[in-house]
Parts: C-alpha cells; structure tokens; sequence
C-alpha cells in the first residue's frame, strides 16, 4: 500500500497546492500512521483541503479522501516569484526555539503551476539572526547545507530571549537572488 | 610607599596576644608604619582628612590609585599600573568576589574603615600568601575582639556638606581574660554631590549599612578561636560614571579561625569562611532621554543581578627561628558566579529579553605558598617565596554554554589551569640609618571568572562590548624592584624603582572587534602580547620639630602595550601629595596638597580613553582631643573647590568640590 496527498486551496477565482513531502513508507509505522508532511504557504480557516489517495496494491483498489483542514498563521513560509514566473517557497522550520545553539532548518521548494513543487537542492543559503529591538545579532552561526529533498540544515545561536529575526538569502542558480524575513519569538 | 608596607589604620582598641594573619609578613616586611610620636604616627594621620570616609579614603590616603565610578564609594584598586586581577585584593586573607559584572562592587566596597586594624600593600611580587596576581597585592585585616577588656563604647557621628554625606559609627567591645566580642556597626548616607563647578551630580547619592560582629575564645593561652561575621547592605548608590544604579547590594561574610601557638617558633592559623553577595542594579532613576540615547541599548530598561557565593579554607603555618623565618599557606577556593540581565524596551510592543551574563560559574582553586625570609649575614637577608595553584573551571548553565560555545567555537569551556609564581630577593642594611633591596619576581595569574566567561559586558568608558574566552593564557609578569630608605629620627626617605614586562597581557582584543551600526564594537577577551611597566614611588617625612612634620609622597608610571605600540590604559600620571601636620597629642592639624600632572598619555587601542588635564587640590583638617576619650573634627576637603577628575576616573566623572565637614568621636 501507498499514499499520496495533495493539498488544495480554493481561492475562489483559482486553486493551487503547496510543497508536500509524500509519505515514503508502504506500511503504517509503528504508531499506525502514513507520515507526511505539507508546507502551508498560506493561513486560512476553511479553504485548504487536503486530498488523500491510498492506493492497495495486493488488491490493487484506490481510495481517495477529501479532508477540510484549518490552517493558522505561522512565521515559517514566504514566497518569491522569478522573472521568468518560477514561484519559489522559503520555508523555515518552526521549532520550539531555545536560548543557545539551535539546529536551523529550510526548504526551498519552486513551482511554475502552482501545484507540481520540486525541491531546489542546487539553492545557495545564507541566513542572519538578528534582533532589531537591539541592533545586533549573534555568532557562532553555521550556514545551511542540503541535506536533502530541498531541505537545508544548519546551526543558529540565539543569544537571549525576545523577539528575533531571521533574514535569509537564497540563490537558487536562476540568475537571481531572493530574501526572505521570518519573525519569532524566542523564550526562556 | 608601595612596596611592601603595611598600614596601622586605627590606634584605639587594643592589639592580641595571639598575631593576626599578617603578622607573620608584617615581620618581613622591609618598612613598617607604625610609629609612636604624634606628629608622625598621630592617632589620626594614617586614616583620611574627611571623617566621613569609606576605605576608598584611606586607600587613597595611603598611596592607591582607585579608578572611580561613584561618589568615593567601591573605588577599584590600582598600584603601578597593575588594576583589576592584577592585584590581588582580600580581607583577612579571605577572597570576596565581586558580583557586579560592570565593576560596581570590588570587595572593599563591603567592609568599613572601621572593621580594619591595618592594610598590608605590596607591589613587588613577593606577595603570594593569599593568591596570585601579577604583582600587586593588597590585604585588609579586619578588627579582632579584645581580650581583657572591660566594655567599651565608641560612637563616631560626622557630617559633611557635599551631599551631605553623614556618617554614624557605633562599636561596643570588650572580653575577659578567655572571651572577647566586639561589634560595629556603620551606617553612610549622601545626597546626590556637587562638583568643583557647583554642579550637582544627578545619581550619586548612596546609603550604606555595615554590621561586623565578631567573637573570640581562648581556649587557653596558646589556643584561640574566633568567630565573624559582616553584613553589608548598600542601596540606592548612584553611578554617575556608568549606566546603571546599585538599587541593592548585600554581602554576607563569615568567617571560623583557629589559631594556635604550638610553641615560641611554631604557630598555626586555620580559617574556614564564606561569603555571598547579591548584587541588583537598574536605569530606573535614570532620566528618560538618557535611556533613549545612550549608547548602549538604548530604548530600554535593564535591570541586572550579580550574585557571587565563595567558599574558602585558608591554613597558615609560619616557623621561626633565630635567623629564619617560614610561612606555609595552604589555599583553597570554591566560587559560583551568576549574573542576568533583562531588558524591558520602552516601547511596549517588543517583548522583553532576558540575557545571562555569566551562567553559574564555578572555579575552585587549590594554592600551596611558601615563604622564607633568612638572615643570611648580619644586616643582610634573603627572602624568597613561591606559589603554585590548580584551579577547575566550567560554567554549567546549559542555556549559556550554548550561547559562548557559539561565540568562540571549539573553545573547550571546561579548563584546568595552573599557575605558578616564585620571588626572591635581598634587603641589605649598608648602615644603621640606610637599607637597600631589590626584588626580583615571576608572577603569574590566572583569568578571573568574568573574562574567561563574561558575555556582553559593556565598558561604558572604552564604549566597547566585552565577551570572555575560556581558553585564555595566564597573564605574567617578570618584574624587578630595586628600592631603598634613609631614616633617622627626625627624617626617612624611601624610594623604589620597578620594572615589569607583562606576557600574555589580557584585555579585549582590539583585532576581535565587530562593528554593526549603531551599536558599540563587541570584542572578544584575548591575550594582547607583551607590555611593560616601569615606575617609581618616593616617600619623605621629616619631622622638623615636635610639633610639625612634613609629609611627601610622589608616584609616576609608564606602561606600554609593545603588542600594540599603545599606551596602557588608566595609568595615572606623575602625582604628588604633600602634608604638613602640626600638633601634638591634644589638638593637631593639617594642610594637605594633592595633585597630578597632565596624562596625554592615553591607549586608543585597548581600552580607548581621552586625556586628563593637570589637577591639583588642597585639603585642611583640625583635630582636637580635649579628652582622651573624646575627639572633635572639622575639615574641609578641596578647598578652592576646584573642578576636576582623575585619570582613572571613568567617563571623567568630576571629583567632589569643596565639603566642610565635622566630626564628634565618644570613647565610653
């Protein structure tokens, strides 16, 4: 057995879906579940569906589902859009930030229809914590690389509580460079 | 004179049959201030002219430079050049680690001028008894209970007309032949003062309790005990010259000494001690604007706490014979440091920040220090001694550990280090009026808690942001003394020479220096190469009839970085003091010149700093004791009221103008 989803945002005038990461096992792990993940690009209470197929190939029968999910504000997605019409997803992984050294993560994801994203593992990232309240930021930080699938892993330093921001540079080998802002909280 | 001297501070209350932790050196040491006549040794000269003041007075009475940051309160000490570490500051021997990350509270802020018998000042390198530093050394001995005695009441009440700053001492003692108690307790208030322009400077005002009780026991006559204790409550001290208050500042401080006197050549101390200090500052009684523009975080509040917990053994043996003396000291400490910062942002919408400065620090350190000071020939002696000392040192604050890993990667946090000294030297007396030594001495010091692990620590005079690095080097000093003195009854002369070349001198690093817009550069503490020292101090008194005597005194040093071809830091130029005290045992008075030339000569590189115009002030006292118990005082302190500060005064905080003070003292 396999599984597939594919979000879905009606917009009223247009759909589009957003970044997903299939679910790569055939069977359920050991909490009984297909684990997936989908990158959000955008909040809404009640227009994202999520479609899912399960398809049993002993059988070979297909199931599919249409499930209505909420999704909140978050801090963690921007978009850029290329010259040429390339949409591009930053995305950084909410964590449950800590003061000190933290593991720091991002995809980077590009699209031309809004529903087929692929992964940009070619992307050049360098990022910036800072706290514009204070006007510094931190050391000690340790820019990402691919890790796979698009995703980049790297070290961030977070030197008190309060508000922080990460300014991230991307470079995704079209010609173009492109930033991104994220604003967070970090506690103690 | 600095080089080894040790400082009779109060002449009423009696002395013990049993010696002090000092005495051993007090024995060794080549001059030794105590002296009988009135003019010279008077029942006031050695303690400051303004009766209102604190044991930054009588340091600087007594030929200490304090670099300064509030209203004559918790000056930091500096001999020739040496300052902070570098100088080994204790009470009793005992280490009380100062909780303020930004300075605010060297130990001698928490002992009075009247828990102190002497001050013991060495700055050649030969003092290791209680630590090691890169020369400098400076050693209070707090008061001791009397022994067979009967009760006995002293109430000292002055008042001063700068801030008026007022003063209440209280001291009961009294013992019997095997119990001895003695308890004080001081209390300092001052408004905020005025300077020599008759400007009033705002935050500078402080009101400071002091509580010492202490007890002894004779187990018999060679076998003492003594129990003590301070309590120490500052509140409300401004400091005009930083950016933050002391809104509070507690010490607690203990101590358990057994002393024993196992026979005429062999006697024994043991100490157990503790102290802890908590240390709170805010900007809260700082003006509105001045929180939105200083330089430093500015558009915000930042209250801090410091606090610091030490605990210590100290065991002191000293042998003697006919011609030789041995000092063996046993030494150890354990330290725990902590200190945060929150930052309240005036505006309401940014969330407030909390930052830990130093994250549970602990450093325990195990010293051994010998000493031997032989006769070899009739007039000639040879002292030499040596330290070593191992020492533990982490932070185990998770949090913080992560922030400073980040900050100097791969900098292993947890660090063993050691640390070694040794001296020697040769005093010889060419004739019965005329001495001569010199000193040679290595002297090593480990980093302190705050530079291996202080994080963002900001020096508001060199507008610089500091962070510590646990890998540093010990500091090191070769220096040599060579001094001499002249005395005869009516006239000493005493004088030394040093020079001292520094290795592995730490600051923050100047090549470490990050910029951002708007913000002052952070640095990271490093060792800064190699830097000299050298200098000089003279002494005169002559003692021109029974009535009047003269008094003189003249300093000057010059320190280099080599590293960085820049001047050191807060050295103090060529100053000069000159007394004239006339009286006798019933009334006394006294006429005192101070002053320094011009210092242009100022690091831009290491700790940067802006010149000091020459100063020069003048201070009047009278003195009358009508009674044996009773004294009347009445001064006044920079007569002419003339505007200036000190070199070492940091931001160009302006010394206070002009005070008339007066005094009463009541032996009951």
């Amino acid at each position: 057995m396999h599984a597939t989803i594919m979000p879905d945002m009606d917009m009223g005038m247009m759909h589009h879906s957003c970044p997903v990461e299939q679910p790569s096992e055939t069977a359920p792990d050991s909490s009984g579940l297909l684990r997936c993940a989908a990158v959000f690009t955008m909040p809404s209470a009640t227009s994202w569906t999520l479609g899912v197929t399960l398809h049993d190939h002993e059988y070979d029968s297909i199931a599919t589902l249409r499930l209505r999910i909420p999704v909140v504000d978050g801090y963690g997605v921007r978009t850029a859009r290329s010259a040429n019409g390339t949409t591009y997803v930053f995305t950084l992984l909410a964590s449950p930030w800590k003061v000190g050294m933290n593991d720091i993560r991002f995809a980077v994801h590009s699209t031309t229809d809004g529903f087929s994203f692929t992964p940009v593992p070619d992307a050049q990232l360098t990022f910036e914590p800072s706290m514009p309240s204070m006007g510094h930021g931190s050391m000690g930080n340790v820019q990402p690389s691919h890790v796979g699938n698009g995703w980049f892993a790297g070290r961030v330093n977070y030197s008190m509580t309060g508000d922080w921001r990460i300014d991230l540079i991307v470079d995704p080998m079209d010609g173009a460079t492109y930033t991104a802002q994220y604003d967070f909280l970090v506690h103690r | 004179m600095l080089c080894t001297v040790t400082i009779l501070i109060l002449t009423a209350g009696g002395t013990d049959s049993l010696p002090a932790q000092d005495t051993a050196r007090v024995y060794v040491a080549p001059e030794v201030v105590v002296q009988a006549d009135a003019v010279r040794q008077p029942w006031r000269t050695d303690r400051p002219v303004s009766s209102t003041g604190s044991v930054d007075d009588l340091m600087r009475c007594n030929g200490l430079t304090l670099i300064q940051r509030a209203n004559g309160f918790a000056g930091e000490v500096t001999m020739m050049g040496l300052r902070g570490a570098q100088v080994n500051s204790t009470i009793d021997g005992m280490k009380i680690h100062a909780a303020c990350v930004d300075k605010m509270d060297p130990n001698t802020a928490y002992v009075e001028i009247d828990n102190l018998t002497t001050m013991n000042i060495n700055a050649d390198g030969s003092d290791l008894r209680y630590g090691q530093a890169l020369g400098g050394s400076v050693n209070f001995t707090l008061r001791r209970p009397e022994y067979t005695k009967p009760v006995r009441t002293l109430i000292d009440a002055a008042a001063e007309s700068n801030a008026f700053l007022r003063r209440l001492r209280i001291d009961a003692s009294g013992g019997t032949e095997r119990v001895g108690l003695r308890a004080g307790y001081t209390l300092r208030t001052a408004s905020d003062m005025r300077d020599g322009n008759d400007v009033t400077i705002p935050t500078s005002g402080y009101t400071k309790q002091n509580l010492q009780v202490v007890g002894g026991w004779k187990l018999n006559d060679s076998n003492e005990f003594q129990l003590s204790f301070i309590g120490d409550r500052a509140t409300d001290v401004g400091y005009p010259a930083l950016i933050m208050d002391t809104r509070k500042a507690d010490a607690v401080i203990g101590a358990l000494t057994w002393r024993r006197q196992w026979s005429s050549s062999l006697r024994t101390s043991a100490k157990v001690y503790a102290n802890a200090i908590d240390h709170t500052m805010d900007d809260y009684d700082r003006p509105l604007t001045q929180i939105e523009t200083r330089a430093f975080m500015p558009n915000m509040y930042m209250p801090m706490t410091g606090t610091t917990s030490v605990g210590g053994l100290l065991v002191e043996t000293s042998i003697s014979t006919s011609s030789t003396l041995i000092n063996i000291i046993v030494d150890a400490t354990y330290l725990a440091a902590n200190a945060t910062m929150e930052m309240i942002p005036l505006d309401t919408t940014v969330t407030p920040m909390f930052m830990t400065n130093i994250g549970d620090a602990r450093i325990a350190t195990a010293g051994l220090s010998a000493a031997l000071d032989h006769e070899v020939a009739d007039g000639l002696s040879f002292r030499a001694g040596a330290r070593a000392d191992v020492s533990s040192r982490t932070v185990r604050d998770e949090a913080f550990r992560s922030v400073i890993s980040g900050y100097n990667p791969g900098v292993p946090l947890d660090v063993t280090a050691l640390a070694g000294s040794v001296h020697g030297g040769l005093y010889h007396e060419l004739a019965d009026d005329l001495d001569v030594w010199a000193v040679l001495a290595y002297n090593q010091r480990m980093p302190t808690h705050l530079e291996m692990y202080g994080f963002w620590l900001y020096d508001p005079q060199a507008n610089i942001i500091m962070n510590g690095r646990a890998d540093l080097a010990n500091e090191n000093a070769m220096s040599m003394t060579v001094g001499g003195s002249y005395r005869q009854d009516d006239l000493s002369i005493s004088g030394s020479l040093y020079v001292r070349r520094v290795g592995n001198y730490i600051g923050p690093d100047p090549a470490t220096a990050i910029v951002q817009q708007g913000q002052p550069p952070v640095r990271t503490m490093g060792n800064l190469g190699t830097a000299m020292l050298t200098g000089f101090t003279a002494t005169a008194f002559h003692s021109m009839a029974s009535w009047f005597g003269l008094h003189a005194t003249l300093r000057g040093v010059w320190g280099q970085s080599l590293a960085f071809d820049d001047p050191l830091p807060l050295l103090d130029p060529l100053t000069a003091m000159l007394r004239a005290v006339v009286g006798d045992a019933t009334i006394q008075g006294e006429v005192a010149f101070s002053g320094a030339l011009r210092q242009s000569r100022t690091s831009s590189a290491i700790l940067p700093e802006d010149t000091t115009p020459a100063w020069m002030r003048v201070d009047l006292l009278i003195a009358w004791r009508p009674l044996a118990a009773l004294r009347i005082q009445a001064a006044c302190t920079n007569v002419f009221d003339t505007f200036y500060h000190e070199h070492t005064s940091i931001n160009n905080m302006p010394a206070r103008g002009r005070s008339f003070n007066a005094g009463l003292r009541v032996d009951l």
